[in-house]
């Protein structure tokens, strides 16, 4: 009877343990951010304490109307918005056709070459971006396309494949019986028939999670969309550094300005808050 | 399982598309700065083939050895760092049972967050003057201000804490699936014969757990290496060049300097380097997994 007091008792000493200490770690990692946005609803003279007396949507009716640190709202805001949403929702896009094909083409035809060619974009993954940086900018000057949505579009195409094609593989072969496709070959379908009317249905969770995370990454770039734009199309990224290494910067709308780039963010995040580890290991790791 | 292939050319045209894209914003860039890396090439100047000169020159450059230190200083101690606390927390993640999915939620946040946001936000945090760490941690403790970003080793043990806030959360979920995974019969095997915690962890959790965590260590591995934005809006590189990580250094030759073989040459010098950490890593990760 002692014996199983003492255990049951030592079970729940370690689990309330278990509570403190992930309690603790959520306080940690949710601190940053959620003392970092609430700048954004303070007045000036509250930003140095945690929490405020009073909270004001001020900051933002000024970023939108008036601008900040002396550019048009035009400028820090609404052209890089408007640039974010065009270039990483076509990209995306692009993406995730592209990708489809070539994984649906992987997981279901045997061809020579096929095990390189899933390499080959493991391989697209693991270069670090700086490498292909050089050329890029090279070319894009060469080629005129410097500060155009184009060149974005096509270098996000590129950075997003990996992921979308290793995802929407194993999507493809998890959950898509090959009997069904049989079936409607047999009936007569297309390939691409097939494709469009037998596995994309089935597919559709598979598409939304690769869909918002490739988004996600996109939305959050910032290496070539700093050096490959100049004044046109710029990212919302780039406005925030350009305007976050000013020396005085009125923290209140600069904080402002990350709340509304990081709203999207947040809510695509905890939508799929299950796969975003699995989407960055290239599925190496189950959601 | 296979289709039998009714049309021969399909699968090739379906990845046609792809390897459009690949072949000309990967692997001709590639092959092109390769070719420029033997040029003497830049925004202002132009004067041919130059053989090895470029590489030569940047052997000699105290610059790109520096790089090379901070970036492997950086790399090691984000590294260990992330991965003892993500180890831990996944440890203690597995315990969790009720509101799992709320500290799931909250750990992805992080590493979802963008990261030029994270570099401003912890610029903001460990300002010396009106920062909050200096004024709401130290301060209460009497002790001294510290300058964060200001002094050159503290500055990039900064920039190594935002990383680990950043993607610690990315270890342990990694690591978390990998616990979840282990049949739990084998612990409770073990409970019968008396072992006691640690022994349960070091003799069934931890070489169960091998090849997640060598998953998490080359993924980790594979993201440090691209480190850029959180360096930019932190420091921007300083103080002097103490986080000069290698993406940094190769994006001030190129953009800002306009060497431009000169960065194409650090880039082929950065992807044998990191060519052959993945080899050796792989070789070992197939030895682990496979014994």
């Amino acid at each position: 009877m002692m014996v199983i007091i003492m255990r049951k008792r030592r079970i729940k000493v370690s689990d309330v343990a278990a509570y403190v200490v992930v309690i603790l770690t959520s306080i940690f990692f949710l601190f940053p951010l959620i003392y970092f946005l609430l700048i954004a609803f303070k007045h000036e003279e509250d930003i140095l304490n945690i929490f405020a007396t009073r909270y004001t949507i001020e900051n933002f009716v000024k970023l939108l109307t008036e601008g900040a640190l002396g550019e048009p709202p035009e400028a820090i805001i609404i052209r890089p918005l408007l640039n974010t949403v065009i270039i990483s929702s076509t990209a995306t896009v692009i993406t995730l056709v592209v990708s489809l094909l070539a994984a649906y083409s992987v997981a279901r035809f045997n061809f020579k070459g096929k095990e390189a060619l899933s390499y080959f974009v493991l391989g697209q993954y693991m270069a670090p971006p700086i490498v292909a940086l050089v050329p890029l900018w090279h070319i894009t000057t060469t080629l005129g396309l410097l500060d155009t949505h184009i060149i974005l579009i096509w270098c996000y195409t590129m950075f997003g494949i990996p992921l979308a094609f290793w995802m929407l593989r194993s999507f493809i072969m998890t959950s898509t019986p090959v009997e069904l496709e049989e079936a409607a070959l047999i009936d007569g379908c297309s390939r691409i028939g097939a494709l469009i009317h037998v596995v994309l249905p089935l597919l559709r969770p598979g598409m939304a999670v690769t869909f918002i995370l490739t988004f996600l990454f996109n939305w959050n770039e910032f290496l070539f969309a700093s050096t490959l734009t100049a004044t046109k199309a710029y990212t919302i990224t780039v406005s925030i550094a350009k305007f976050g290494a000013w020396l005085y910067i009125t923290w209140t709308e600069m904080a402002a300005l990350c709340f509304i780039t990081l709203l999207p963010v947040i809510i695509l995040a905890i939508l799929i808050q299950r796969y975003i580890v699995s989407g960055l290991t290239l599925g190496a790791v189950r959601a | 399982m296979q289709l039998k292939r009714k049309n021969p050319p399909t699968p090739f045209l379906l990845i046609l598309p792809l390897l459009a894209i690949s072949l000309s914003l990967f692997v001709y860039p590639l092959i092109y700065g390769l070719y420029i890396s033997f040029y003497k090439v830049g925004g202002y100047y132009d004067y041919g083939f130059c053989g090895l000169d470029n590489y030569i020159w940047l052997v000699n450059d105290a610059s790109f050895w520096n790089s090379l230190r901070v970036t492997a200083l950086f790399i090691i101690f984000s590294l260990i760092v992330e991965f003892i606390f993500g180890l831990l927390l996944a440890v203690v993640l597995d315990k969790i049972t009720v509101g799992i999915g709320i500290f799931r939620t909250i750990l992805v946040l992080p590493l979802a967050t963008t990261p030029v946001v994270v570099g401003l936000m912890f610029r903001w945090m460990f300002d010396t003057s009106t920062g909050i760490v200096n004024n709401m941690f130290l301060k209460p403790l009497g002790l001294p201000r510290i300058n964060w970003l200001g002094d050159p080793l503290l500055a990039l043990i900064t920039v190594g804490i935002v990383d680990i806030w950043e993607w610690t959360p990315f270890v342990a979920l990694i690591l978390l699936g990998g616990i979840k995974g282990i049949p739990s019969e084998l612990y409770e095997a073990a409970s019968v014969d008396g072992a006691s915690g640690f022994s349960r962890f070091r003799y069934i959790t931890w070489p169960l757990l091998t090849p997640s965590i060598l998953v998490a260590v080359l993924f980790n591995f594979m993201r440090l290496i691209k480190t850029y934005d959180i360096v930019v809006m932190l420091t921007q590189g300083g103080p002097g060049e103490a986080t000069w990580v290698i993406s940094y250094y190769i994006y001030q030759t190129t953009a800002r300097y306009m060497h431009i073989s000169l960065g194409a040459a650090a880039n082929q010098l950065l992807l044998v380097i990191v060519m052959i950490i993945l080899n050796l890593y792989i070789m070992l990760y197939m030895s682990k997994q496979f014994r």
